[in-house]
């Protein structure tokens, strides 16, 4: 292989595969990655067998050529050269050579031949969504899924269709969101409505699609194969199995109506929210929302045994029903607050032991995140 | 000695008519044992975990593997091989696919979400369940099951190993008689107590005798039998779901425990430190503790000095290999457990040739057991001498100087002389250095040596050789390939 490209595409490109590289797996290949000459163009590969992820650049092409280079050494000469600079790419053997201005490596390779083969996407049932739509739906709704591997359903991310478009949920059980995406769709997504099994795509492929997504107009390719799906965003392709598991039937639990709504100022609230966390830090993670008919503030109050308490007073808008007590996870009402947009917070409820809903104008019926109170 | 698979047409009906009562499991099972022989351990690790006979038909084998890289890499590098492990388990066998099946298919309850939703709060919450709303769940469906109550006072013992069905013999003498008294004197006498010995001897048949005794005399007393890599995962999954600390406390509640294998605590620093801080909480509290491993503390490597010490503090009993007199006087018990008649010659023939390993004895006098079975004779001498052949061979077997190679010659179709002449054209070096290679690693033969023999080389040459083959087996598929099937020919273990 000899060929030449500019430091800021070959650099863009292995961050885009930086984080796919494998750890400390058993097979050694995969901390490398591939280079490879396909149609006059460079293409590299990394993979830890979840997920792989191939991009392509730009490259003078003088000799073909297919080269596997660890991960490491390659990205940490990159990000080190200066910006505007070409980069020679020669290989010898196993060896492959980089060359840039007054800087010269020699790195050890392996046969590009063991390196895994990515799949490619086959004839599977696609649709292209805008990636700033994809963007906001990953981050209105990743950060609520399961971390406890013992419900591996819980652990990913359902993609569904719904009223003419694509919608996203997650749950760890404790709280949900749901995200119905708004934006210009090519193809028929419709077909996720009826599968047979519900798309379940793992957590950790959409903070990979979320990192290489632009915030632009581009459009991203979703190709769904039986437990597969590919992402195809310009040149760049992430492909990744999919979680086989039923996804819990979650809409017999979102509450049809409330029978209180308030509404309070976004900053206040989280203040109060970040004070109350560091408190029932200490006990078992618990904070108390008090609601009295008789005032117009919510009182926020966690305390923690032989560390202190802390007492928080936020006025809202909005008529109470009832005098009322109930009891949170604070982070949970944090995280959801931090995910909408908007100055004004809308927090929905019935009773104590029943979920609460979180909302706001901006985001109005397209985002649902609801909080399961705990029962005392 | 020197015995021969001879594959008469009535083995060949056995391995017929055992392919046809092979379930699709068990038929995957032994391909993979056949192919597990030609490929690193990593590769064989990498790409056929999770993998299974999904179905089998009219020659077409659909395999079930994990994820799409699998798939790929099986149906495209590794095609050959299966098909090659398959073929000879059922020569039916013609052509093989693979089928994406994620490993977690495990059947889901139809619950429905309202009952498995849970309420929000933190892991540490005990308040009693109340039936409304999302859940009724709540302790049940907590993340750590490691952790959770239930779960790690399950003792993990097989009633299967007792005291009584222990053969004590001069080899394991001493750890019997510890466990024993330790069973009678929970936490006083030799607290800890570390017992040693090769693989297959009866270490964990000692220790879940112990269990099982001290659960059927005081079922009031918490034992937990655990591995040291079971112990490992157990204590990861709980740093991630962070719930260590219930991991700790649940452990500080047992009255004995149990620790098979703790070799392979070796190298895992974090582990060692907490299983360090349970083992002082439990000694502190007169709890015993019995620790089992394949080597003495001080020959495992990586352990902590803290650790090690507080291993010797107690008692350090071995098992060592059992006489020809013990492996006999096993035999019989397992012959008369089984309800089998076997004549004292063919038990005599077994117990001489299998020496190592108790494990094994059992596999051999299970196979004597079966083919007399498929046969429907007696046992006799000459059956169970051809029931073991293959077997025999294998580990009667010692490579000499001129086998090798002989072997690398015919392997690669250059003469000996060839090899042994000066010249360093590429076709004759190279099976020159695999020779090198398999001298020095199979007989150990010192460099100059195999210099010598190749002509009067210098020892330099000989070391430059190994360390190619060596480093090239690591990173080319096709040398590891050809010292696979080598050694194949020369029936070593094909590492």
């Amino acid at each position: 292989m000899k060929l030449s490209c500019t430091q800021e595409n070959l650099k863009a490109a292995l961050s885009s595969l930086e984080r796919v590289v494998g750890k400390q797996g058993t097979l050694p290949i995969l901390s490398n990655i591939l280079l490879e000459t396909e149609k006059g163009r460079l293409r590299l590969s990394a993979t830890n067998l979840e997920i792989g992820v191939i991009t392509s650049i730009g490259a003078k092409i003088n000799v073909e050529g297919r080269i596997t280079v660890p991960a490491k050494l390659l990205i940490n000469f990159i990000q080190n050269l200066a910006l505007d600079q070409v980069v020679e790419i020669n290989q010898s053997g196993t060896q492959v050579i980089l060359q840039s201005g007054n800087y010269t490596v020699k790195i050890n390779g392996l046969d590009g031949k063991d390196f895994p083969i990515i799949p490619e996407k086959g004839n599977g049932r696609s649709f292209s969504i805008e990636s700033k739509v994809l963007h906001l739906g990953i981050q209105k709704t990743l950060f609520s899924v399961s971390l406890n591997e013992s419900r591996p359903e819980l652990t990913g991310v359902l993609m569904g269709f719904r009223e003419g478009g694509v919608f996203l949920t997650t749950t760890d059980s404790f709280r949900l969101s749901e995200w119905q995406m708004r934006g210009r769709v090519e193809g028929d997504a419709s077909f996720l409505e009826n599968t047979q099994s519900p798309v379940i795509i793992p957590a950790y492929t959409l903070q990979e699609v979320v990192k290489v997504i632009s915030q632009g107009n581009d459009l991203v390719q979703v190709v769904l194969e039986e437990n597969q799906v590919f992402f195809e965003i310009g040149n760049t392709k992430i492909v990744s199995r999919l979680i086989n598991g039923r996804f819990p039937e979650y809409q017999a639990i979102i509450p049809k109506q409330y029978s209180t709504t308030i509404t309070l100022p976004k900053n206040e609230f989280q203040r109060a929210l970040k004070i109350a966390t560091s408190f029932s830090l200490y006990s078992s993670g618990e904070v108390v929302f008090r609601l009295n008919t008789e005032e117009n503030h919510l009182e926020i109050h966690s305390q923690s045994q032989g560390i202190g308490e802390q007492v928080a007073k936020i006025p809202f808008d909005g008529v109470l029903s009832e005098t009322m007590q109930i009891v949170f996870n604070p982070r949970y009402i944090l995280e959801g607050v931090g995910a909408l947009s908007g100055e004004q917070i809308i927090m929905s409820f019935n009773s104590p032991a029943t979920p609460v809903r979180l909302s706001s104008t901006e985001d109005g019926e397209e985002y649902i995140y609801i909080v399961m109170p705990i029962r005392k | 000695m020197h015995y021969k698979v001879s594959m008469d047409t009535k083995t060949h009906d056995i391995i017929r008519f055992t392919c046809q009562i092979m379930t699709n499991e068990e038929l995957w099972k032994a391909a993979l044992g056949q192919i597990e022989l030609s490929l690193s351990k990593a590769n064989f690790i990498t790409w056929f975990k999770n993998t299974s006979i999904l179905s089998r038909d009219s020659g077409r084998v659909v395999v079930g593997v994990p994820n799409g890289f699998a798939k790929e890499w099986l149906e495209n590098k590794y095609n050959l091989y299966i098909i090659k492990a398959l073929k000879s388990l059922d020569p039916e066998i013609q052509d093989i696919k693979c089928s994406i099946t994620p490993n977690n298919s495990r059947k889901f309850p139809p619950e429905s979400f309202t009952k498995s939703m849970d309420g929000a709060r933190p892991a540490t919450n005990t308040a009693p369940p109340t039936p409304s709303g999302f859940s009724r769940k709540r302790i049940t469906e907590k993340p750590v099951s490691a952790t959770q109550n239930g779960e790690i006072f399950r003792s993990n013992l097989n009633n299967r190993y007792t005291f009584e069905n222990f053969i004590v013999a001069e080899n394991n003498e001493l750890a019997r008689a510890a466990c024993f008294a330790v069973s009678q004197n929970l936490g006083h006498l030799y607290n800890p107590l570390f017992i040693y010995g090769g693989v297959g001897l009866g270490k964990t048949h000692l220790l879940q005798a112990l269990g099982n005794e001290i659960v059927s005399k005081y079922p009031e007393k918490k034992v937990k039998y655990i591995t040291s890599e079971r112990f490992t995962s157990e204590l990861v999954d709980s740093i991630k779901s962070q719930t260590v600390d219930q991991f700790k406390a649940a452990y500080e509640h047992i009255d004995l425990l149990i620790i098979d294998d703790v070799q392979f605590l070796s190298g895992r620093e974090k582990t060692q430190n907490e299983f360090f801080h349970i083992f002082n909480a439990l000694y502190q509290l007169n709890k015993q503790i019995i620790i089992s491993s394949d080597r003495t503390p001080k020959a495992i490597p990586t352990l902590e000095e803290r650790l090690r010490s507080r291993f010797e503090g107690g008692m350090i009993a071995d098992i060592s290999r059992p006489s020809l007199e013990t492996r006999v006087a096993i035999l019989e018990t397992k012959a008369q457990e089984r309800g089998m008649p076997i004549d004292p010659a063919s038990i005599h023939f077994i117990a001489e040739h299998v020496k190592d390993n108790v494990r094994e004895l059992e596999g051999a006098l299970a196979r004597v057991f079966a083919y007399s079975e498929f046969q429907k004779i007696p046992i006799t001498l000459p059956l169970a001498q051809k029931a073991l052949s293959d077997m025999l061979v294998q580990t009667k077997k010692s490579v000499k100087l001129d086998d090798i190679v002989k072997t690398v010659s015919d392997f690669y179709g250059i003469p000996v002389e060839e090899m042994i002449k000066k010249g360093r054209k590429k076709e004759v070096a190279h099976p020159r250095q695999i020779a090198m290679y398999l001298l020095r690693t199979e007989l150990d033969a010192s460099f100059s040596t195999i210099g010598d023999f190749f002509g009067g080389r210098d020892h330099t040459t000989v070391l430059h050789a190994v360390e190619k083959v060596t480093k090239n087996r690591e990173s080319t598929l096709r040398i590891r390939e050809e010292v696979a099937s080598i050694r194949e020919k020369l029936q070593l273990p094909v590492v």
